[in-house]
C-alpha cells in the first residue's frame, strides 16, 4: 500500500480474493468447484447458535403484551387484562395464552430503552446497535452472524430475511440477506431451466466474462453481483432447496404454527393486511434445520395508534401460535438450546393513549415510546424463566436494570457465542486481529460489533 | 465575472440561496468574501462536526438541548449553553467544550473520543474555531435579456467547474468514453432502455464527428423520453403502498409522460399538479392528491420534490438537525387543508374548516398526533418566507404553486437541477438529493448555483438542462478509474456505474429478446414493453418491478440492490433461457462470429472482442444445434454484471 488510495485497492482486491476463493478458481472452476463441496453438511463444527428474530416492525405495545399494568393508573392499564403464567408471579397478557404457559422457556426483558422513537432510526438502532451516520454503515446483526458463522461449504445462504432492509453495511455484500417477500413463495425459480452439464458451462462461462468486466471496472455494484450470482448458484447446486418448501411439512404441523390465517379487517391501515407470520416461523425452524445460522421474521402491525385493543386481540393471538409452536417444535428437535429466538420491535408504546379520529373507542391507541420497552428471548441456552427490569407502575420508566441497545446487542452475541467486543475494520470489512485492535495503522478504520460502554445481561448466562 | 455575495447578485435573491452553507443568509455577508484558508487547516463543518455528529449531537441538538447547549453549529457553539460560550476561539484552555472532553466528562455514559479525535477538537479551538468558508460563487455574465444558452457553451462551463477542482485535488480524470459505453449509457439515461442492435450499429458505424450530439438530440425527440421520465417522476410523487409496492398510477404517468414531450417549462408543471382539481379521469394531475391525501403527506412529498428538503422530522417537533421548526412544516400544510380528495377526484373545500379557526385564510391545527405544539392555530406561511394575505375562503393552492415556483422560492431551482444531476451522475451536488441542509452543503456550489441559473432563465426548460449535461466532458467520460482517481466518489473524475432501475432493466431485457419486432403501438405508453408485457401477459411488468425493485426505499443509484431470489429469476426464467426473438433470429445463421456480433449488439451495445470471440466460440461448436448455443451466450451476456449495470 503505497499511494494514497492504498484503501480502496485493497478492498477491492480482497472482494476479488474472497469471490475468487470462494468460488474454488483454483479447482475446477466456478461450477464444478462447488458441486464438488455442496454435499458437506453445512454447520458441522460451527461454534456459533443460531438465531431467530422475531421482528415486530411498528413498535409492540409492552402494555398489551409483556409488560402489564393492572395497578396503574387507567390509560397504562388499558382494556386488557393480565393472566398467570407458568412461572409463578410472572404474568402476561390475556391473549397470549400459550405463550403463559412457555414462560419457563422466556426471558422478559422489561427495562429496554433508548432514544430514537420513530421508524427510520429505531429499527436501525436495534437491529445493528447503532444509530444510522452519513459515513458508517453499520451491519444488521444478521450480516455479523453472517460473517461471524462463514462457512463456504454451508451451501445455502447465512441470512434470510422473510422481509427486511438493513443490510451488510460495511461488510463484504455476501453477508447481505436473502430476503424472502413471501415465505409461501420464491421457490418457483429454484430449477434450472436447462440440464446441469449445460448449465455448468454456461456458468463458467459467465464467470470469464465476469472476472474480465470486474477488471477493468471494480465497482461496487459490479462486485455485489458477482457475490449474488456466487449465493445463487451455490444455492442452485445444494441438495438442501427443499428446505423453503413448506409443503413438505404435515398439516397438523402447518396448522399449529398458525399458518393460512385469514387477513385481519377492520382494525385500520396499520393494524389490517395479511401477515404470513406462521409461514415465516415454519420457514425459520427449517432453515435453522438445514444449518442457515441466521433468520428473521417480520410481523409489521404493531404501529397502533389506534385499534390498540382488538389490534392486540388478533396479533396478540398470531404470535402467541407461532412463537410457541415454533419454541415447541425447535425443543422437540433438540435445537431450541442452540438457536436463539429474539422477539422485539424497536420500540414500545405510551402509558398514555392516544385519540386516533372522533368515534371514541375502537380508535385509542398509544403513540411512540422508547422509555421503557420490553423485548423477549427464548432458547439459545440461556436462563430462562425470568424477568429482567422493572418499570414504574405507570410504565412511564425504566425503575430497575435499564438495558441500552448496546447492553441488549451484547447480549445477543455473546448468546450466540460472539465476540461482541471484536473489532472490524470498516474500510474492508474483515475482522482485526485481537493484537492490533484500536490501532489505526494501515488507514484501517477500526469498528467494534458492539458500541463502546455495553454491559450484556449476565442474569441470563 | 461578476462575484456574488449575500449582497450582490446578478439574478435575485434566489441565487444567493445557492452558495452552500450560507443559505437564507444566515452569515453575514463578509464570511462569503473570506479567501481560502490552507487545506491543511482544521474547520468545523469538515473536521469538527462529524466527531460531535457521533459523540454528542444525541444530548446536544436542537431538540432539547442539555444545558441549552446546543452543538449542531458554529456559531451555536460560540453562543454556548445554560454555563455561556462553550468555545474561546484560540483558547481550548478557557473553553469549557475542550475541559470537558479532556477530563473524559463528556460525553458521558458513552464512548470517549479517541485521542485523534480530542486534538482535532483541540487542533480546531486553538486555531480560532474557524468555520468553513463558504466558496465564492462567481457566475458568469449573460446578457441583458438572454434566456437559455448556448448548450455547448453551457456544458464548457460545467466541464470548466469540475475541471478546476479536480486540478485543484490533483486527481486526474479518467479519458473519454468510447462509442459504445457513451451510446448505452445515454439510452439508459433518457429513454430508459439500450439501444436495439440496429441502433447500436448505426451509431457505432456511423463516421460522423457530430454523432454524440445529433443522438442526444434525437433521443430528447423521442417520445420514449417522456415515457421513461413520466415514470421517474411518477415514481417521486406516488408513495409505495402500506406493503411497500409500487401501484401505477397510468393516467397520471400517461400525463407527465406527455408533459415531458411537449417540454412544458417545469413550473407550468408543478402549478398544474399542485393546483390540480376535478376528476382523475379528467385532469390525471389530480393525481398528486389521491395518492398523497393528507395536508401532512402533501407537505412531505412537496418539500421533497419541488424543495429538495426532508421536513418529515419537523411535522411533530422542530427538526432536531435542521433550521426547521414545526411551524415551518405546518406552515406549508395550511395551504392544503382545503384540499378533499378521494380515490378518483380532488375537490377545493372551503367550508369545511373556516368555524374551527381563528384566524381567517390559510390555517391549520396541528394534529393530537404531534409530540409538540399539538392543538395551536398555524398560518399558511411560505417556506422561510412571507405570510401572505389570502381571501378567507381560498382558493389556497394557487397562491402556493406561484410562490413554490417563482424567483423568491430559493429552493425551487435548486432541487429540480440537483435531482436531474444525480439522474444523469448517479449523485447529488447534494447529496442526498432531498436534503439540502446547512450541514450538506453542495459537493460544487457554483456549478449548483450556474445550472440552477440556467434552468431559470431558460424558462425551467428540462430538455434544455438535459443537453446541457449529457454535452459535457465529464458525462461522456469513461467510469473505469486510471491510476489516482480510483478513490474518487465526488469530483467526477469518472462515470458512476449505476445500477438499471427495476422499470429500465424490464424495458432492457424486452429489447435484449427483440421485441421491438413485434410492431410499434404508437399511442401506447411505451411500445417496447408494452409488447413486451403483451407476450408475458396481465401486468407483468408490474410484478417484475415490485419483485425486482430495491427493497430499501433509501438506496442510491449506484447500489446493486438485487438479492438472491432475483438473481434466480434472470437465472432460471423461461425467457432468458430461451433468448427471445433475437435468438430465433440466428437460428440459421451458421457464422459464429456473425451470431456472436448479434447477441452482442442486442445486449451489451457493442461487437465482441476478440478475445470473446476466441472464448465462445468453441462453447458454441460444442452445443447440438446452433440455436442452443446462442440461447446459452445470451443467458450469459443478460447474466452479466456489465449488462445490469450502466457504466
Amino acid at each position: 500500500m503505497t499511494s494514497s488510495h492504498g484503501n480502496s485497492i485493497s478492498r477491492r482486491d480482497w472482494l476479488r480474493l474472497s469471490v475468487a476463493g470462494a468460488l474454488g478458481l483454483s479447482g475446477s472452476g466456478w461450477f464444478g468447484g462447488l458441486a464438488n463441496r455442496a454435499s458437506g453438511a453445512a454447520g458441522q463444527g460451527r461454534k456459533i447458535k443460531s438465531c431467530i428474530l422475531l421482528w415486530m416492525g411498528g413498535g409492540p405495545s409492552q402494555l398489551e403484551t409483556f409488560d402489564m399494568k393492572p395497578d396503574g393508573p387507567e390509560e397504562s392499564r388499558g382494556e386488557l387484562k393480565p393472566i398467570a403464567t407458568s412461572v409463578p408471579g410472572i404474568q402476561i397478557c390475556e391473549h397470549l395464552p400459550k405463550l403463559a404457559q412457555q414462560t419457563g422457556d422466556l426471558a422478559i426483558l422489561r427495562s429496554m430503552s433508548h432514544n430514537f422513537p420513530d421508524h427510520d432510526r429505531g429499527p436501525i438502532l436495534m437491529q445493528t446497535g447503532f444509530i444510522r451516520r452519513p459515513n458508517l454503515a453499520h451491519p444488521h446483526m444478521g450480516a455479523v452472524v453472517s460473517a461471524e458463522a462463514d462457512d463456504p461449504e454451508r451451501g445455502l445462504p447465512a441470512f434470510v430475511s422473510v422481509g427486511t432492509v438493513p443490510g451488510p453495511g460495511f461488510l463484504s455484500p455476501r453477508h447481505g440477506p436473502m430476503i424472502m417477500g413471501d415465505p409461501t413463495k420464491g421457490t418457483e425459480d429454484f430449477k434450472l431451466a436447462t440440464d446441469t452439464q449445460k448449465f455448468g458451462q454456461r456458468v463458467e462461462l459467465l464467470q470469464a466474462q465476469e472476472e474480465e468486466f470486474h477488471k477493468h471496472l471494480p465497482a461496487q455494484a459490479v462486485a455485489a453481483h458477482r457475490s449474488a450470482y456466487l449465493q445463487a448458484t451455490r444455492l442452485l447446486n445444494s441438495n438442501k432447496l427443499k428446505a423453503f418448501d413448506l409443503a413438505e411439512e404435515p398439516v397438523k404441523v402447518r396448522e399449529a404454527y398458525g399458518c393460512n390465517r385469514p387477513a385481519p379487517k377492520g382494525l385500520g391501515k396499520r393494524g389490517s393486511g395479511e401477515v404470513k407470520f406462521g409461514e415465516g416461523c415454519l420457514l425459520a425452524r427449517r432453515l435453522v434445520e438445514a444449518g442457515v445460522p441466521f433468520v428473521e421474521v417480520c410481523h409489521n402491525r404493531w404501529d397502533n395508534h389506534d385499534y390498540i385493543f382488538p389490534s392486540i386481540q388478533y396479533h396478540g393471538a398470531v404470535i402467541d401460535d407461532s412463537m410457541s409452536a415454533l419454541i415447541v417444535d425447535l425443543k422437540e428437535r433438540g435445537l431450541l438450546d442452540s438457536t436463539l429466538i429474539i422477539w422485539m420491535g424497536e420500540m414500545g408504546r405510551t402509558p398514555k393513549f392516544q385519540r386516533g379520529g372522533t368515534n371514541g373507542g375502537p380508535t385509542v391507541g398509544r403513540d411512540h415510546f422508547t422509555a421503557a420497552y420490553t423485548a423477549v428471548l427464548a432458547g439459545g441456552g440461556l436462563k430462562t424463566g425470568q424477568v429482567i427490569g422493572r418499570t414504574s407502575k405507570d410504565g412511564s420508566a425504566v425503575e430497575d436494570r435499564p438495558i441500552s441497545p448496546p447492553d441488549f446487542m451484547a447480549t445477543v452475541y455473546k448468546a450466540l457465542g460472539i465476540d461482541f467486543t471484536k473489532e472490524y475494520n470498516a474500510r474492508d470489512g474483515k475482522p482485526i486481529e485481537a493484537a492490533r485492535q484500536g490501532s489505526q495503522a494501515n488507514g484501517a478504520q477500526p469498528v467494534r460489533l458492539v458500541e463502546k460502554g455495553e454491559k450484556p445481561v449476565e442474569e441470563l448466562f | 465575472m461578476k462575484p456574488i455575495c449575500a449582497a450582490v447578485s446578478s439574478t435575485g435573491a434566489w441565487a444567493v440561496a445557492a452558495v452552500g452553507i450560507v443559505f437564507l443568509a444566515a452569515v453575514p455577508a463578509s464570511r462569503a468574501a473570506d479567501p481560502t484558508p490552507p487545506a491543511a487547516s482544521v474547520t468545523f463543518e469538515q473536521d469538527v462536526l462529524p466527531i460531535l455528529r457521533t459523540h454528542c449531537l444525541n444530548c446536544h441538538n436542537g431538540l432539547k438541548p442539555k444545558a441549552d447547549l446546543d452543538l449542531r453549529t458554529r456559531d451555536a457553539i460560540l453562543k454556548g449553553g445554560k454555563h455561556g460560550p462553550s468555545v474561546v476561539p484560540g483558547k481550548p484552555a478557557e473553553s469549557p467544550l475542550w475541559d470537558e472532553i479532556a477530563s473524559g466528562n463528556m460525553p458521558r455514559g458513552k464512548a470517549a473520543l479517541t485521542d485523534p479525535e480530542k486534538q482535532t477538537i483541540r487542533a480546531w479551538i486553538a486555531g480560532g474555531a474557524a468555520g468553513r468558508p463558504a466558496e465564492v460563487v462567481r457566475l458568469p455574465e449573460r446578457s441583458p435579456g438572454q434566456q437559455g444558452r448556448d448548450p455547448v457553451a453551457m456544458a464548457a462551463l460545467i466541464d470548466r467547474e469540475i475541471d478546476q477542482r479536480l486540478a485543484r485535488a490533483k486527481v486526474p480524470a479518467s479519458p473519454p468514453a468510447d462509442d459504445s459505453a457513451f451510446l448505452r449509457r445515454v439510452y439508459l439515461d433518457i429513454v430508459g432502455r439500450i439501444p436495439t442492435a440496429e441502433q447500436a450499429a448505426a451509431f457505432l458505424d456511423d463516421e460522423n464527428p457530430d454523432k454524440r450530439r445529433k443522438l442526444i438530440d434525437d433521443l430528447l425527440a423521442s417520445p420514449e423520453y417522456g415515457t421513461h421520465f413520466g415514470t421517474v417522476w411518477h415514481n417521486l410523487i406516488v408513495p409505495l403502498d402500506e406493503n411497500k409496492r409500487r401501484i401505477y398510477q397510468p393516467p397520471l404517468m400517461q400525463w407527465l409522460a406527455d408533459d415531458c414531450n411537449r417540454n412544458e417549462p417545469w413550473d407550468k408543471t408543478v402549478k398544474g399538479l399542485l393546483t390540480a382539481e376535478g376528476a382523475i379521469a379528467k385532469n390525471p394531475a389530480a393525481v398528486f392528491f389521491t395518492t398523497n391525501p393528507e395536508p401532512n403527506q402533501l407537505t412531505i412529498t412537496a418539500s421533497r420534490l419541488f424543495h429538495g428538503l426532508k421536513l418529515d422530522c419537523a411535522e411533530c417537533h422542530d427538526h432536531p438537525f435542521t433550521r426547521w421548526k414545526q411551524q415551518d412544516f405546518w406552515g406549508m400544510a395550511a395551504f392544503f387543508t382545503q384540499v378533499k380528495a378521494n380515490r378518483e377526484a380532488v375537490t377545493e373545500a372551503p367550508a369545511n374548516r373556516a368555524k374551527e379557526l381563528k384566524t381567517p385564510g390559510a390555517a391549520i391545527v396541528i394534529p393530537a398526533t404531534a409530540f409538540t405544539g399539538a392543538g395551536s392555530e398555524i398560518r399558511g406561511r411560505f417556506l422561510g418566507g412571507a405570510q401572505p394575505v389570502l381571501e378567507d375562503k381560498g382558493p389556497l393552492r394557487p397562491a402556493l404553486a406561484a410562490w413554490i415556483t417563482s424567483e423568491q422560492n430559493p429552493f425551487f431551482a435548486r432541487a429540480t437541477v440537483n435531482r436531474l444531476w444525480s439522474h444523469f451522475f448517479g449523485r447529488g451536488l447534494v447529496h442526498p438529493v432531498d436534503d439540502f441542509h446547512e450541514d450538506n452543503p453542495p459537493s460544487h456550489a457554483t456549478l449548483l448555483a450556474l445550472l440552477a441559473d440556467e434552468f431559470a432563465s431558460s424558462g425551467f426548460d428540462r430538455k434544455h438542462l438535459i443537453r446541457c449535461l449529457c454535452l459535457t466532458k465529464v458525462y461522456q467520460r469513461s467510469s473505469r478509474p486510471v491510476a489516482g482517481n480510483e478513490a474518487d466518489a465526488l469530483l467526477l473524475s469518472r462515470m458512476a456505474v449505476k445500477v438499471m432501475s427495476a422499470e429500465v432493466l424490464f424495458d432492457s431485457l424486452g429489447v435484449a429478446l427483440g421485441f421491438e419486432n413485434l410492431g410499434t403501438p404508437p399511442k401506447a405508453l411505451n411500445s417496447l414493453p408494452v409488447a413486451f408485457q403483451r407476450s408475458l401477459g396481465g401486468n407483468a411488468r408490474t410484478q417484475f418491478v415490485n419483485f425486482f425493485k430495491d427493497p430499501n426505499e433509501q438506496a442510491e443509484a449506484m447500489d446493486y440492490g438485487h438479492g438472491i431470489l432475483q438473481v434466480l429469476r434472470l437465472v432460471n426464467g423461461p425467457q432468458f433461457n430461451n433468448g427471445g426473438l433475437t435468438v430465433n433470429s440466428l437460428a440459421k445463421v451458421e457464422n459464429p462470429s456473425r451470431a456472436l456480433e448479434a447477441l452482442f449488439l442486442s445486449t451489451l451495445a457493442r461487437r465482441p472482442t476478440a478475445a470473446e470471440v476466441q472464448r465462445l466460440s468453441p462453447y458454441l461448436a460444442r452445443q447440438k444445434n446452433l440455436r442452443d448455443g446462442y440461447a446459452g451466450v445470451f443467458w450469459i451476456l443478460i447474466n452479466s454484471s456489465e449488462f445490469l449495470v450502466n457504466h
